[in-house]
């Protein structure tokens, strides 16, 4: 890429500068029904523009031409405003890029295309199932971050997902079941997709049979997949430090606070290899790492970009993301987890009278200025006398953060991470979330 | 390049071919804590390019029309897989529509500064802190040609604000409006965010009940987009992923309207032609409770042999066109008391599941009977709840793809 006419930007006067300029290769191919019916490809090519003076200005273009005269307005118009406050940093130079075992750029499209073939016959092969459809995507990323610090980072990110949903039909009812994997990583991190596809396809005939969920407050287990989005909506966003300054957070004032169980320690981890939410560097030229979010129920740290770091006079976590050169990074999660303790399943759930088991999730949503979250369930079964009964369907949770985190008394000793994409101001990033089985007391609404 | 020569060049391998093309300005100011703190603002452009070779279809996409996007449509176009209804519209005759402010193409940030201002002013007369706001407009211009003659622009502007806005750090009120035309009332949207969080403070926990519910516009969109849409689309019909597939004629809801209108004046989602460039239609798809039928695309017509409503959506020039719907548009008998559970917003009602209509969603600024709720979630299927209904207000408001009013419902379960 040519740096050369970028440069020139850095010539605006202006507090702080940041270009991000990318080019995105793409391919997907979606099976409807075993039919490869929609295969893309393409590239775009873009460039963001951020500038700092008083306020910020922020834009971007899929063309160097216009770039800079767009950055001279926003800068016209930074200059103006309540100065916001933002932590410099050392210039950094480097050059990095994940390696693929198997490349999917080098790969044949017909190789993607029998990958999803071949989960294709196993989804199909129920008398249930009545449709399918089996998507594989790959992109390769190739980015330079430049600052007026004199940072020049050079990434290159190759990333392959597949995604599977599944509708089964009997006596008029129909039902669907989704799976997906997806890893900064090559073709190798598809191997189990034909797995996914059949897991898909049995849990959508599950819920064919499964009864209506009860309402009310009840114990609860959640499966690592659940457990995850619970950890990464109720205490992942609250513990984004720009909800904390927005006062948007009911975590304002609570670090070094016991804010939930002794036995629950949470790790949001953005150097973890081959990850879903893996990355060298954030989108401002911090070093993606682990962080300790709460330990032993105690919060140790809240989620920092440059911006936040500075206003809060805490140590920056490298965790300002932006979804793409368009957007304008804020402060997301990565690889979000809740750390295995030694409960064995059985142990677990020999205790519940009365409960629900939960697993899966269908996303959620939080409010973290009352703390109070929502999600749902994928399925679930209810909990009788310390065994699992009945399969029950269509089932949310909602409760209270802090009290959810406190009520948790049992943390199991498996693991298991899910990929997904989190929503935050309309930019998505991808990001992955699980850890271990966990019990809680929530409030559960079925439509029974 | 220009997409004629690109369509000469093409059409030497394919049987079809199409280009589509989108660019457009977008601009944001953005307020934090009362304070416009950013000035965002992109430029965009690209092309999408189908082709389709012995009903194959291949797709690239690339932000220049150039000889390398069209070899990538006819590389692809080989690993797709045969499909006889796969085909691009025939040439078609379009009619004006008005969804152009010029006022919105030229409008300058200094002006956005101003409404921002005017957006927070309501909040200091209501004792709430304005947490975050946003003024947004943007111009864009879409194209399409194919090789069956289809030619056509058009160009549109949207005006969009929202606020949210916190009460003692205890309750927030949030809310918003779009427009396609500079008429936003800015000052109004501030002061129900206002309204919305002062009056929700000293929430109370309700239990477990059945009672009426009354949901809002903002609420009715969010509930509708994610759970009833999805079952109009043809293609899912077809494929058997939708409960409506086979109930054509028969009385499905107790007496409820929905017109799908893509020409509707000053619609969000009014357009002269589709993502496949067929003309917009007014579609009905519900008369008094009766299904009158589906939406269809290009490929979904051809597989009945019916004709496209012209409900080809097309996210961005990078993306395939599906099917979706344009003005969804909800009317109905019997009036509303407003006595019951009043909600203003959803929250996770993307979670629901879209083909059992099966919904449990947690409420965003909720009152029984005037008084706030702590957190509710309701539940219920969309199919069950909408033979449910007792009335309709006349507050119609598009805030997205669904056009309605406040709509009352008789027995709906709530869990606080």
């Amino acid at each position: 890429m040519d740096a050369e006419q970028l440069k020139k930007i850095f010539d605006i006067p202006a507090r702080f500068i940041d270009v991000s300029v990318q080019q995105v290769e793409s391919n997907s191919i979606v099976l409807k029904d075993g039919v490869a019916r929609e295969v893309s490809s393409g590239e775009i090519f873009g460039v963001g523009v951020r500038v700092l003076d008083k306020t910020w200005g922020f834009v971007s273009s899929n063309s160097l031409e216009d770039i800079h005269a767009l950055a001279e307005k926003a800068c016209r118009i930074a200059r103006n405003g309540e100065k916001i406050e933002f932590a410099g940093s050392e210039a950094v130079e480097d050059r990095v890029k994940t390696i693929p075992k198997i490349n999917p750029f080098d790969a044949d499209m017909e190789e993607k295309k029998e990958i999803l073939h071949r989960a294709e016959r196993v989804a199909q092969d129920y008398r249930e199932v009545v449709s399918t459809s089996l998507a594989y995507s790959d992109s390769k990323i190739n980015s330079l971050y430049l600052n007026s610090e004199g940072s020049r980072i050079e990434a290159e990110y190759t990333r392959v997902t597949f995604f599977s949903s599944v509708f089964a039909k009997k006596n008029g009812n129909v039902q669907v079941g989704f799976e997906r994997l997806g890893s900064v990583a090559g073709l190798e991190a598809l191997q189990n997709a034909a797995d996914a596809a059949k897991a898909a396809s049995e849990r959508a005939i599950r819920l064919l049979d499964a009864g209506e969920a009860p309402s009310g407050n009840f114990k609860v287990i959640l499966d690592p997949k659940l457990a995850g989005v619970f950890i990464h909506e109720a205490l992942g966003h609250a513990v984004e430090a720009d909800h904390v300054i927005q006062g948007e957070s009911i975590l304002d004032g609570k670090l070094e606070q016991q804010i939930g169980s002794e036995l629950v320690t949470v790790y949001d981890d953005a150097a973890l290899e081959n990850s879903f939410g893996f990355y060298f560097y954030d989108s401002e030229g911090t070093r993606g790492k682990k962080k300790t979010l709460l330990e032993n129920g105690i919060l140790k740290t809240y989620l920092h970009s440059r911006e936040t770091s500075a206003k809060l006079k805490q140590e920056n976590t490298g965790n300002a993301r932006a979804q793409g050169f368009g957007y304008q990074p804020i402060v997301r999660m990565s690889n979000t987890y809740i750390e295995p303790r030694d409960f064995s399943f059985e142990e677990i759930l020999e205790d519940i009278k009365y409960g629900v088991y939960l697993k899966g999730s269908k996303g959620g949503e939080v409010d973290t200025v009352r703390g109070v979250f929502q999600f749902s369930a994928e399925e679930g079964f209810l909990i009788e006398n310390g065994e699992i009964t009945k399969p029950i369907k269509d089932v949310a949770l909602s409760g209270k953060t802090l009290e959810i985190l406190k009520s948790i008394d049992a943390v199991g000793s498996d693991f298991g991470l899910h990929i997904g994409f989190c929503g935050k101001a309309a930019q998505l990033v991808p990001v992955s979330d699980g850890g271990a089985t966990i019990r809680t007391f929530a409030t559960v609404g079925g439509t029974k | 390049m220009d997409a004629e020569k690109a369509l000469k060049i093409l059409t030497k391998s394919a049987d079809e071919a199409e280009i589509f093309f989108s660019k457009g300005i977008s601009n944001d100011v953005e307020i934090k804590k009362g304070r416009i703190e950013t000035f965002k603002g992109s430029s965009h452009f690209g092309y999408g390019v189908r082709a389709i070779k012995d009903k194959k279809m291949g797709f690239a996409f690339s932000n220049k029309l150039d000889e390398k996007v069209l070899q990538r449509a006819i590389d692809t176009a080989k690993i797709g897989e045969r499909d006889k209804f796969l085909s691009l519209p025939e040439k078609q005759k379009y009619s004006r529509i008005g969804i152009y402010d010029k006022r919105i193409a030229e409008l300058e940030v200094e002006d956005a500064m101003e409404f921002a201002e005017v957006l927070v002013s309501p909040c200091s007369s209501y004792s709430v802190i304005p947490t975050t706001g946003v003024i947004s407009w943007s111009v864009s211009e879409v194209g399409i040609w194919n090789s069956n003659g289809v030619a056509a622009s058009d160009k549109a502007t949207t005006c969009a604000c929202h606020l949210n806005a916190v009460a003692e750090s205890e309750s927030s009120g949030f809310y918003y409006e779009v427009s396609r035309a500079l008429d936003l009332d800015f000052a109004g949207v501030g002061r129900e965010a206002a309204r919305l969080a002062r009056d929700s403070l000293n929430a109370a926990e309700i239990g477990v009940l059945t009672t009426s519910l009354i949901l809002k516009p903002h609420a009715v969109a969010e509930l509708l987009e994610n759970v009833l849409i999805h079952s109009f689309s043809a293609d899912n019909v077809q494929r058997r992923r939708s409960i409506l597939a086979g109930k054509v004629g028969e009385k499905i809801f107790s007496d409820l309207n929905i017109i799908d209108d893509g020409t509707f004046k000053h619609g969000l989602s009014t357009s002269k032609f589709d993502g496949e460039g067929v003309k917009s239609q007014r579609t009905e798809l519900l008369k008094k409770g009766i299904l009158k039928g589906y939406l269809y695309d290009t490929y979904a017509a051809n597989k009945e042999n019916a004709k496209s409503t012209g409900s080809a959506e097309r996210d961005s020039y990078a993306s395939l066109p599906y099917i979706d719907s344009s003005n969804f548009i909800v009317s109905g008998k019997g009036r509303i008391d407003e006595e019951g559970l009043v909600v203003h917003g959803l929250i996770g009602a993307h979670t629901s599941n879209p083909v059992s209509g099966d919904f449990s969603v947690e409420t965003r600024n909720a009152f029984l009977n005037g008084k706030p709720v702590k957190k509710a979630i309701i539940s219920g299927n969309i199919f069950d709840v909408l033979n449910k209904i007792e009335g309709f207000g006349k507050d119609y408001k598009q805030v997205s793809s669904v056009r309605a009013p406040t709509i009352q419902f008789k027995d709906v379960k709530v869990v606080s």
